[in-house]
């Protein structure tokens, strides 16, 4: 309940700054942008699919919804450390972290609030971020199941970007450091998966366990799969539990 | 209420606080005084349980603080050094946020209110807390801290920064409150101090140099000290050799309407009547005759430079 009660404050601080709204628009325009080329090109091949036959899985599904998803992934990966950098470098820069923590709640409680927020703020990006899908379910006729499973795993996916991000933000006042640490990290954790085919074998699982998106193909499929689902659960609970041991060592030397 | 026992506390190889010892009692008004740097503001951070010592203890009620933060969270009002808000809130939003947090669930909006009139925010509850000027946010700070009916006030420094008529009204609010609440007050401004706080408590470079009652600590500096502005046709060597019978002095300088003189009796005799009779008797007319108190600011200044008070 406090959890809830920090969330709220936190997230109307976040939409009374221009950067909620300018990541939202850039991310909407940058996602707007892929689907509206993935629906031209769906076109264009519909066209040449219907002089020739065979064209396996050409449905909107598979041609426009999956990418979509996959697309909007990274592009949230580029924006989600803009609004989880505030999150605890903020409230240190001010001093009001000092404040809140003399207030009857636990560090849990400031944690889960602070990523509930940014929960909050990721749900409104997803759900302009699906209008285009839902135009589609208009005019065409994709599978909705598979859809909402793709967007419950590009939630969670957001969710674990967000626990990260907040880890990091916690480790310094300075949020352009913040910020880059996010970043830095996101992207090592994507780029993994672009070099699992070069390192060695015996390496190779390693990079397959690490790499993030991989993790959200199945969903982008439409498929929730038990064990990436349990992946991306676990980042999120590894982070929020980093962040908590992040706070209670430095009371111990600040 | 609260009691710290044997408080160490290192930054890395500095230490910062050393083996600090003291207890707060129920409804006083105690201040904290040092010199900027004195480790002040890392005592209070100790005290609200945000920085953990590197050993020793505070309990709060009884209760060790680091055990069971949260009771003492429920019953603490704090207001830290810089009184840090956040500026895209409004004032009665913001308060109303930390009401909630505090946990009052009974009469929000009516508890809101009641510290944004005792604290004189009514004026500007509707204004974004970035928009206001410092007094005010100061203010600010002070209603937060009030909210909650809080058992523990702690204030560091909560008058820095504000103009002289807000220093005023800020101190009349804590001397209020000081009447049914126990409050910590951080300070480096002596005045503050003599003006609020029945004991007080000196530190320096980490070490308690005193912990009396202000009156006590004002008596062991007292010299008794006289002072005296002399007017007439007086024959001042006269004078002064009269008076070396029983008194010390001190200084001698002239004024405009006459000589100032400064006493100190060299027994522990009244010396008022001899004074008065020996001016008289030299065909002095005494215009000023009053006891000089040593001020606040001599024990402090005495303490911090040499080390003690004798």
């Amino acid at each position: 309940m406090k959890a809830f009660i920090v969330a709220k404050k936190d997230f109307n601080i976040l939409f009374r700054s221009p950067l909620a709204y300018l990541t939202l628009a850039c991310f909407l325009f940058i996602s707007g942008y892929f689907f509206v080329s993935l629906v031209a090109q769906y076109q264009l091949f519909s066209l040449q699919a219907m002089q020739m036959q065979g064209v396996e899985n050409f449905t909107p599904q598979e041609w426009i919804i999956r990418p979509y998803l996959q697309n909007s992934a990274v592009i949230l990966l580029f924006f989600i450390p803009l609004i989880t950098m505030r999150t605890f470098s903020e409230e240190k820069k001010l001093g009001t972290f000092e404040l809140l923590l003399s207030y009857p709640v636990t560090e849990m409680q400031v944690v889960l609030g602070k990523l509930l927020a940014v929960a909050g703020f990721i749900f409104i990006a997803l759900f302009l971020n699906a209008i285009g899908p839902i135009l589609l379910f208009i005019y065409s006729k994709p599978e909705l199941l598979p859809t909402l499973a793709g967007y419950g795993g590009l939630f969670l996916l957001a969710l674990g970007f967000s626990a990260l991000g907040i880890f990091l933000s916690s480790l310094t006042e300075n949020q352009i450091v913040s910020a880059s640490l996010s970043f830095g990290a996101l992207l090592v954790l994507w780029l993994l998966g672009w070099i699992k085919d070069v390192v060695p074998k015996s390496y190779k699982e390693l990079v397959d366990f690490c790499s993030l998106l991989p993790h959200f193909e199945s969903f982008a499929k439409g498929v929730i799969s038990g064990a990436d689902l349990a992946y991306l659960c676990s980042f999120l609970i590894f982070f929020v539990g980093l962040t908590l041991l992040s706070l209670e060592n430095q009371r111990w030397r600040v | 209420m609260l009691k710290v026992q044997h408080l160490n506390l290192s930054y890395g190889s500095q230490q910062v606080l050393f083996d600090l010892n003291f207890s707060l009692n129920q409804g006083e008004i105690l201040g904290f005084l040092g010199p900027n740097g004195a480790g002040k503001s890392s005592t209070m951070r100790i005290l609200t349980g945000y920085l953990k010592p590197s050993s020793g203890q505070v309990l709060f009620l009884d209760k060790d603080i680091s055990e069971d933060p949260i009771f003492l969270r429920k019953h603490l009002g704090y207001l830290p050094e810089t009184a840090p808000l956040y500026p895209e809130l409004k004032v009665a939003e913001y308060l109303s946020w930390v009401a909630e947090l505090k946990g009052i669930v009974k009469n929000t909006s009516q508890e809101v209110d009641k510290v944004i009139s005792e604290c004189g925010l009514s004026k500007v509850k509707a204004k974004l807390i970035g928009y206001l000027s410092k007094g005010y946010r100061q203010r600010v700070g002070l209603a937060q801290a009030l909210l909650g009916n809080p058992k523990l006030i702690i204030l560091d420094e909560p008058t820095v920064g504000l103009d002289p008529a807000q220093v005023r009204e800020i101190r009349d609010l804590i001397k209020k409150l000081g009447q049914e609440k126990t409050i910590l007050l951080s300070t480096h401004i002596l005045s503050e101090v003599e003006l609020l706080c029945k004991r007080v408590i000196i530190i320096n470079q980490g070490r308690i140099l005193a912990d009396e009652d202000l009156e006590n600590l004002l008596k062991k500096v007292e010299k008794t000290l006289y002072v005296l502005l002399v007017a007439g046709e007086v024959d001042l060597e006269k004078l002064k050799l009269d008076l070396t019978n029983q008194c010390e002095i001190h200084k001698i300088y002239k004024v405009e309407d006459g000589h100032i003189l400064e006493i100190s009796p060299k027994t522990k005799n009244d010396i008022r009547s001899f004074v008065f009779d020996t001016v008289v008797k030299n065909n002095g007319i005494l215009l000023e005759f009053y006891p000089k108190r040593s001020s606040l600011e001599e024990v402090f200044v005495k303490m911090i430079y040499r080390g003690e008070v004798h």
